[in-house]
């Protein structure tokens, strides 16, 4: 009993002093962001904050108001390009990792490596290509142009296969003995046994739609088609790049991050919990 | 319709959609960016030129320009120590935070933060600010043991330890996954090996390990691609820089691209081969 008892404390206890590093840069992202000019500027820079201001708060409201385009409008792109272009890469890639993992068909083996082949090829390198394909296809200026390129996502369908490959093929089989059809197989079976996998994928698609600028920078021409965190990365450029302007930046930066933390807060419990006793294996 | 022909048809209507957007935004651009790769491509006003060119971008790349071999080099260097440090940092964390003990799932959550963190602009940001680095490294006898290594392996190790937070924060996906395939070893395996007289050190290195093994080469693959496509990546870096630049262009962008896409092929087909046995692959 003593030895259960110390070894708890000593796993404790070290995740404790790791855990304390990990909190560093969300301690660090609020804490500039009350930063007064003064301690923004501060070299070397501090980490804690000294006095802590809201003015950043306002230099950034008085940033939004004077926009080209109203603020709630980057808001609103943001959220119609972040909810459609998430829930429609999980969809897609978890039905297409379904097929891959479960299914028979022509150039099945081929069509795979062509998925993982492509997951190690930096998006950059692509990205002139995409624009061309953006604009042939008519779409700049419109929120397929910022929601389609981000759908089909490689590293989606790779993680998806590759837990759905955990699940034995004869559970689907004996749900098609008992009349399910493939959708069902697909619904009712193994999307819940790889939920740790679906909240996996959605956080990462999330962030990469979320935060992404590619998309507002090069395929939208129109101001009022662009989204948030373009928004903010034009906050410190060019002209912008005002001392005033650094402050709206650092509240810019707890904004920006705050929906990250939320969709983490909600989607990390199901990741975690759903593969607990699930007794497929 | 035979009962093959339409499971062929359901199997395709499956991954249909998805491929569309894949040939589109992928497949196609890759190609077209291979294409690119062997031409001069210059931009006109409302076209691009192409004028074959052979392998001359490649050699251009490789033996001409001083900069590309040693960002290659020095980049390939420091992935090969980082990418087996998040590994097996993850997977420690793994078995600690699969144990039973108050405050698990606090502190999984803390644990799984590091993956909403390491989106582009909050690590640009923090690594601005000196935070990627720590203090530790500047003492002297860090600095002697450095100094002991030949010049290239040197210069890595000492970006290793710089970017010590980043490796911790680059490592929440992995812990996910190693997690999830923990959950997936039937827990009767364990009662059985401790009726039998195994202790918890044995069970891992017998049941934990073997049984996981699938999931530890998933999360070295992830880690790699994660690495080698990173924003910070200096060679991701260097090929936007020639892509934008009006002297060398796209073609011979596309280039490095793919020299660079070469050596991660290179690099997963290496991990590939080591996983081999375990996986049971042939």
């Amino acid at each position: 009993m003593l030895k259960k008892y110390i070894k708890t404390s000593i796993i404790v206890l070290i995740l404790t002093a790791i855990a304390a590093i990990f909190m560093l840069p969300v301690v660090y992202i609020v804490s500039t962001a009350f930063k007064p000019l003064s301690e923004l500027f501060l070299y070397p820079p501090r980490f804690f904050v000294q006095n802590p201001t809201l003015q950043n708060f306002n230099d950034f409201m008085q940033a939004a108001d004077i926009s080209i385009v109203p603020f709630s409008r980057y808001l609103f792109n943001s959220f119609i390009v972040t909810v459609f272009g998430v829930a429609i890469a999980l969809f897609l890639s978890s039905t297409c990792a379904y097929a891959f993992s479960k299914m028979e068909f022509p150039g099945k083996k081929w069509l795979f490596d062509m998925v993982v082949i492509s997951l190690m090829f930096a998006p950059e390198a692509v990205v002139i290509t995409r624009f061309l394909i953006i604009s042939q296809l008519g779409i700049v200026n419109t929120y397929f142009g910022h929601i389609l390129p981000q759908v089909a996502v490689p590293v989606g369908v790779f993680l998806m296969k590759q837990f759905m490959d955990q699940i034995p093929i004869s559970l689907c089989e004996s749900a098609k003995l008992e009349g399910a059809t493939d959708f069902d197989v697909f619904w009712r079976i193994i999307l819940p046994n790889v939920m740790p996998a679906v909240g996996t994928v959605m956080i990462i698609v999330f962030q990469g739609v979320w935060g992404d600028t590619t998309t507002s920078a090069l395929f939208m021409t129109d101001e009022s088609m662009r989204t948030l965190p373009y928004f903010v990365s034009t906050l410190t450029a060019g002209l912008n790049a005002t001392i005033a302007r650094q402050g709206a930046a650092a509240a810019a930066g707890l904004i920006m991050f705050l929906p990250n933390f939320l969709i983490f807060a909600v989607m990390q419990k199901s990741m975690i919990q759903t593969m607990v006793n699930s007794g497929i294996k | 319709m035979k009962i093959e022909t339409r499971n062929k048809l359901v199997g395709l209507a499956f991954v249909g959609l998805w491929f569309v957007g894949f040939l589109l935004f992928w497949a196609f651009p890759l190609i077209f960016s291979l294409y690119m790769s062997f031409n001069d491509v210059t931009i006109q006003t409302d076209r691009l030129l192409f004028e074959f060119a052979g392998l001359e971008q490649y050699q251009r790349a490789l033996f001409m320009d001083a900069e590309i071999p040693n960002v290659f080099l020095l980049f390939t260097a420091s992935s090969l120590i980082v990418v087996p440090v998040i590994v097996v940092f993850a997977l420690i964390m793994a078995i600690l935070l699969n144990q039973k003990f108050p405050g698990r799932g606090l502190a999984r959550a803390v644990f799984f933060l590091p993956v909403v963190l390491t989106s582009g602009n909050l690590i640009n940001e923090l690594t601005n600010h000196e935070q990627g680095s720590l203090n530790f490294l500047q003492s002297a006898t860090v600095t002697n043991l450095v100094t002991a290594l030949p010049d290239t392996w040197a210069l890595a190790v000492g970006n290793v330890l710089n970017s010590f937070l980043m490796v911790l924060w680059y490592s929440g996906v992995q812990m996910l996954l190693l997690i999830a395939g923990m959950q997936s070893i039937n827990p009767s395996v364990y009662e059985a090996a401790k009726i039998d007289g195994a202790n918890d050190w044995a069970s891992l290195w017998l049941i934990t390990l073997p049984g996981i093994a699938p999931f530890i080469f998933i999360a070295v693959i992830y880690t790699v691609v994660d690495q080698f496509t990173a924003p910070f990546n200096p060679i991701i870096d260097v090929i936007i820089r020639h892509f934008l630049s009006p002297q060398t262009g796209y073609g011979y962008a596309s280039a490095i691209a793919w020299l660079y896409f070469g050596i991660i092929l290179l690099i997963l087909g290496f991990v590939t081969l080591i996983f081999r046995k375990p996986l049971g692959l042939k």
